[in-house]
C-alpha cells in the first residue's frame, strides 16, 4: 500500500532485482518514498 | 578416360560422407568442394597428375601410332579437365599449351603417312576444342578463386559480427552489477551524510555494494572460463551446476529475447567426469541455437525447456527443447557437420564443435523434432567410473 504522507513517491520499474534493490535503498536515504516493481504491468 | 571416374574426380564433395579423420583444409564454394588432406595421405598428390600424364601419353601414342580417321586429340581436353583437379591458372594453361603441342607434334611425326583432307580438319577442330576448354577451365578456376575469396571475407564479418555481438552482451551482464555497486555506494554516502548518521543502513548499503562487485567478478570469470584455452581438463562435474552456471550466464539474453525458462534438474545424477568449460560451451551452444530459433515465433509461446536426467546407459541425459521453428526443411543427419548451416550470417560450427566436444566426452549428441513444434537437442555422457564406484 502507498503511504499518505507529504512526501513525493518515487516508483522504480526495473527488471533486475539487485537495481531494484539498490535503487530502493539509494531512494530512502534521501527521504522519499519508494515502490519497486519487476514490471510496469 | 571413363565417365564414372571423371564424375568422380571433378563432382563436389557432398558433405556427411566423410570417413572419419578427414581433416578439412580449405573451402570453396565452385565445383572443388571440400579439399582435404586426405588427399595427400593416400598418395592422391601425386596420382592425379601421374594418372593425367599418363593419360596423356596413351591419347599420344595412339594419335600417332594408328590410323584412325577420328579426331583423337580431343581426347586432350580429358586432360586439360583433369589439370583442373591439381592445377592453378597457370597450370591449366601449361597443360592446354603442352596438348596442342602433342597435337601438333603427332601430326608432325605422321606427316609422312600422308596429309588427307580428314586428318586436317580432325586436327583443327581438336586444336579448337582443347583450346575453348582451357579457356573456359581457366575461367571457371577464376571463379573459383574468387568464390573462395568472397567466402573467406564472409567468414571474417561474421566472426567480427559476432564477437561485437557478444561483446555487448557481456558489456551488459558485467553492467547491472556494477550500476548497483554505485548505486549501493551513493546510497551509503547518502546514509553516512544524514543527521545523525544511519550506520546500520550504510552498512547494508555497504554489504549490498561488495556483493555487487562479486557478482561483477564472478560474470568475468565465467567469460573468461568460456574463452580460455580448448585444452580437456577433465575432473569430477556435477552437471547440474554446470547447467545452472551457463544459463546464469545467459540470464539477460533469455529475458531480452522474452523467452519462457523451465529447468527440469533431476537430483539424483551421478558425478560425471568432464570438462566443465567445454561442456559449458556444448550448453551454451544449444541455448543459444534455441533462443535464436524462437525468435521468430510469437513472444508468448517461446518456451526454453533445459533438463537433466539419468540416462539408460547409467550416465546423465541433458536435454535443450524448444518451441522454435523446428526443423522443416532441414536434413537432420547434416545439422552436426561443420560449415552446415541455415542461418543467413552462420558458420555452421556450433553443433559440429558441440559434436566433437560430447564426443570428446564419450558420449553422444543428437537431435529430433518437438511435439507440436521446435526441437529437441539431447547429449549424453558417462558417468565417471572411479567417482561413482
Amino acid at each position: 500500500m502507498i503511504e499518505n504522507n507529504d512526501k513525493p513517491v518515487v516508483f522504480v520499474v526495473d527488471d533486475d532485482p539487485h537495481i531494484r534493490e539498490a535503487l530502493h535503498g539509494l531512494v530512502r536515504s534521501i527521504r522519499l518514498n519508494v515502490y519497486t516493481f519487476a514490471t510496469t504491468e | 578416360m571413363a565417365p564414372p571416374l571423371l564424375k568422380a574426380i571433378f563432382q563436389p564433395a557432398k558433405k556427411g560422407t566423410f570417413a572419419r579423420g578427414f581433416v578439412v583444409t580449405g573451402w570453396t564454394t565452385g565445383a572443388g568442394g571440400i579439399r582435404s588432406q586426405n588427399l595427400q595421405a593416400m598418395g592422391g598428390a601425386f596420382f592425379l597428375p601421374l594418372t593425367t600424364a599418363a593419360l596423356a601419353a596413351a591419347i599420344f601414342a595412339v594419335d600417332t601410332i594408328t590410323d584412325l580417321e577420328i579426331a583423337v586429340p580431343v581426347f586432350y581436353t580429358a586432360i586439360v579437365l583433369l589439370s583442373f583437379g591439381f592445377c592453378k591458372k597457370s597450370g591449366i594453361v601449361f597443360v592446354g599449351v603442352g596438348c596442342i603441342a602433342l597435337t601438333l607434334l603427332s601430326d608432325l611425326l605422321t606427316a609422312n603417312t600422308g596429309v588427307s583432307e580428314a586428318g586436317v580438319i580432325n586436327t583443327a577442330l581438336s586444336l579448337l576444342a582443347i583450346t575453348s576448354i582451357t579457356f573456359l577451365a581457366v575461367k571457371i578456376q577464376s571463379s573459383k578463386m574468387a568464390a573462395s575469396e568472397a567466402q573467406s571475407q564472409l567468414a571474417h564479418v561474421v566472426r567480427v559480427t559476432t564477437l561485437g555481438e557478444l561483446a555487448a552482451s557481456i558489456a551488459h551482464e558485467v553492467n547491472q552489477p556494477l550500476a548497483a555497486a554505485v548505486i549501493n555506494g551513493n546510497a551509503c554516502l547518502e546514509w553516512l551524510a544524514a543527521h545523525p548518521p544511519n550506520f546500520d543502513e550504510a552498512r547494508r548499503a555497504v554489504v549490498l555494494l561488495v556483493e555487487d562487485t562479486h557478482r561483477a567478478s564472478h560474470i568475468l570469470a565465467q567469460v573468461r572460463a568460456l574463452t580460455k584455452g580448448s585444452t580437456s581438463e577433465k575432473g569430477p562435474l556435477d552437471i547440474n551446476k554446470t547447467i545452472l552456471a551457463t544459463v546464469a550466464l545467459l540470464d539477460g539474453e533469455i529475458q531480452r529475447s522474452e523467452v519462457s525458462l523451465q529447468t527440469q534438474l533431476s537430483n539424483d545424477l551421478p558425478i560425471v567426469d568432464g570438462d566443465r568449460v567445454q561442456l559449458q560451451q556444448v550448453i551454451l551452444n544449444l541455448i543459444l541455437n534455441a533462443i535464436e530459433a524462437m525468435s521468430l515465433v510469437a513472444a508468448g509461446s517461446r518456451d526454453l525447456v533445459i533438463s537433466s536426467a539419468n540416462s539408460d546407459s547409467k550416465g546423465v541425459l541433458i536435454s535443450v527443447q524448444d518451441s522454435g521453428a523446428g526443423f522443416a526443411g532441414k536434413n537432420l543427419d547434416c545439422i552436426f557437420n561443420a560449415f552446415y548451416t541455415t542461418k543467413p550470417s552462420g558458420m555452421g560450427m556450433g553443433l559440429a564443435i558441440s559434436r566433437s566436444i560430447v564426443e570428446n566426452h564419450c558420449g553422444r549428441i543428437w537431435a529430433t523434432p518437438n511435439s507440436p513444434r521446435g526441437a529437441v537437442f539431447q547429449f549424453t555422457l558417462p558417468m565417471g567410473q572411479e567417482l561413482n564406484a
